[in-house]
């Protein structure tokens, strides 16, 4: 019986093959493009220190935007699945609740007032205090039961207010060209960016993550409700400052640099779940490797595209996930009247 | 292991719900805790189990306040089974019971002392044929059993569930409450809250009688199930008899 009880080589199973596709998905987002580069060429012409164009696309282009579509993918696939594991509610994700457009707020203050010329750094931080005012308001304002309902009219509400004050400053911009920037920005992609953003959001990425991962067994604990986690030996109160606080890191510096890309966290973390048995703990680093998946291979179809203007990867992603969120509010309408 | 509550009160949102309460529950017994809809019987558990702050008065485990055990620690000798056992996702059977384990390992490295608990625990309250279902598509009394299976897997001395048989069919409330009984003489600490006081009167070595918020009577079943404390704590006239020497009870008429 005792084997039967034993089904995590289901989970490890799992990580494996994400892990095996993610880093095949890197090499092929760093090959291929509208120059087919050879991954070995490049490096041992920046190993040489020569500048060939070949090693200028890869240094300067390919390798940077790889880099970020795992870290923001990541993170809004792991703060997908933290966030729903803390408030118990698959319909919690970043972009649904208003968190990505209340960092795209911070971010856009930041723009406005030109506060990235005094200090980089600012960039990721004032995203970081957008998300993080957001999650706080949501987890005060739904409270510790929320209803489905609760929890996507605060988002409703969240995401209404951080718009308003986003177009009020776009609005009021003195200049037009600034505005049409921020516009595009606002759309999400992981166009022309370089290896200064992925320092820039490194370091709190990192940090939201682990802080997020540290929570993942008390979230496996919390299935059972929060008088039962305690009694188990939980300390909710920390748990969920862990995850309010890394959440807002992961999701505010990705935002900051990426733009609103929405509908990861809600994808992911759905797709993933029956194969680690529900349990929302299990569920994170799954998630964080399947959400870096998605926004890779996403961000490869946009480039590959043949389109005028480059496709905005967060327009492709909202247009797939909108039908799949309508499709899940669909399924569990019944939980809704509840 | 005994648990001694020592002068405590309690209020929720500004009611006070337990006044000056003082109970010894005696190791390795089964302590029934009775009495009518509103008496402070769950918030008398969640005080039990750490999870109410107390205003006064002081909760003992063996010789240690339990407000200043460490949550873990505390996990570890008092098991709480809340009365609607929820779970918020559809876990399978298994996965639920092996949560548990938590205080001990974090029941995420199913170690095989884990395995053998778990098992154990599934064997005890008999639903080993529900291995690989989700908790969410049982019936209400075999999820009951499930969580209770959940906490008997934790082993800890001290058992606090309430109201563990309330969906219980007949079959299944006489062999969770003979299972308590079992456990008790083992040497368990078991608190259970219940209605069916023939049950209690029945199964529980040692019974407790709140009354808005106060301990009316406490001792074995036939002192604390009276015909005065029927009439005076419940409002009812009950009918008593006998059957293979032991006593029933039965409710009969407001």
């Amino acid at each position: 019986m005792q084997t039967r009880l034993m089904t995590n080589h289901n989970e490890t199973r799992l990580t494996a093959i994400l892990l095996m596709s993610l880093l095949v998905l890197m090499a092929l987002s760093l090959i291929i493009g509208e120059l087919n580069i050879s991954i070995i060429n490049s490096l041992k012409s920046i190993v040489n220190n020569e500048s060939t164009l070949e090693s200028i696309v890869f240094e300067e282009i390919r390798l940077p935007r790889t880099l970020l579509a795992v870290l923001i993918g990541g993170s809004l696939g792991l703060s997908g699945a933290a966030l729903q594991g803390m408030v118990r509610n698959p319909l919690a994700e970043p972009g649904v609740i208003g968190v990505s457009s209340s960092a795209a707020l911070g971010a856009v203050i930041v723009f406005y007032f030109g506060l990235t010329a005094i200090f980089p750094m600012v960039l990721p931080l004032g995203g970081i205090a957008g998300a993080l005012l957001a999650v706080v308001f949501l987890y005060l304002l739904t409270g510790k039961n929320s209803s489905m309902l609760t929890l996507i009219l605060a988002g409703v509400a969240v995401s209404s207010l951080a718009a308003a004050l986003t177009a009020l400053a776009l609005n009021l911009s003195p200049n037009p060209y600034a505005s049409l920037e921020i516009f595009f920005w606002l759309m999400g992609s992981l166009a022309d960016r370089s290896f200064t953003h992925v320092w820039l959001i490194l370091l709190p990425t990192l940090l939201g993550w682990w802080l997020m991962l540290k929570g993942r067994r008390d979230l496996d604990v919390l299935s059972l409700g929060e008088d039962t986690a305690q009694s188990l030996g939980v300390n909710l109160a920390k748990l969920n400052r862990r995850i309010i606080l890394g959440v807002a890191l992961a999701v505010g510096s990705a935002v900051s640099v990426s733009g609103g890309i929405g509908f990861v966290g809600l994808v992911v973390p759905h797709l993933l779940r029956p194969h680690v048995g529900y349990q929302p703990g299990r569920l994170l680093i799954c998630s964080a490797l399947g959400g870096a998946i998605l926004l890779l291979a996403a961000d490869m179809i946009v480039r590959l595209i043949p389109t005028q203007q480059e496709l905005k990867i967060g327009v492709l992603t909202a247009l797939l996930g909108a039908p799949f969120f309508l499709h899940l509010i669909l399924k569990s309408r019944r939980e809704w009247l509840s | 292991m005994s648990l001694v509550a020592s002068n405590i009160a309690v209020s929720l949102s500004g009611h006070s719900i337990l006044k000056n309460m003082s109970i010894q529950f005696p190791a390795g017994k089964l302590t029934g805790l009775i009495g009518p809809n509103g008496a402070g019987k769950s918030t008398l558990m969640r005080a039990l189990a750490g999870l109410l702050p107390i205003e006064s008065g002081v909760i003992r485990l063996a010789d240690k306040d339990i407000q200043a055990m460490q949550a873990l620690e505390l996990a570890k000798e008092i098991t709480y089974l809340p009365q609607l056992g929820e779970c918020h996702w559809p876990l399978t059977v298994e996965r639920v019971v092996m949560l548990g384990r938590h205080p001990h390992n974090d029941g995420h490295h199913a170690d095989s002392l884990s395995l053998q608990a778990v098992e154990k625990a599934l064997k005890e309250v008999d639903i080993e044929h529900l291995i690989g279902r989700s908790v969410n598509e049982l019936s209400g009394g075999e999820r009951a059993r499930v969580m209770l299976a959940r906490a008997l897997a934790t082993e800890s001395p001290i058992l606090l569930a309430d109201e563990p048989i309330v969906s219980l069919d007949p079959r299944h409330q006489i062999e969770v409450m003979a299972l308590l009984q079992t456990l008790a003489k083992k040497g368990k600490t078991v608190i259970i809250v219940l209605h069916e006081l023939h049950l209690a009167m029945r199964y529980c070595e040692n019974l407790v009688l709140l009354n808005n918020g106060v301990k009316t009577s406490e001792g074995i079943a036939n002192d604390v199930l009276s015909i005065e404390n029927m009439q005076a704590v419940y409002g009812v006239d009950a009918i008593f008899g006998e059957h293979q020497g032991s006593q029933w009870v039965l409710p009969w008429q407001k």
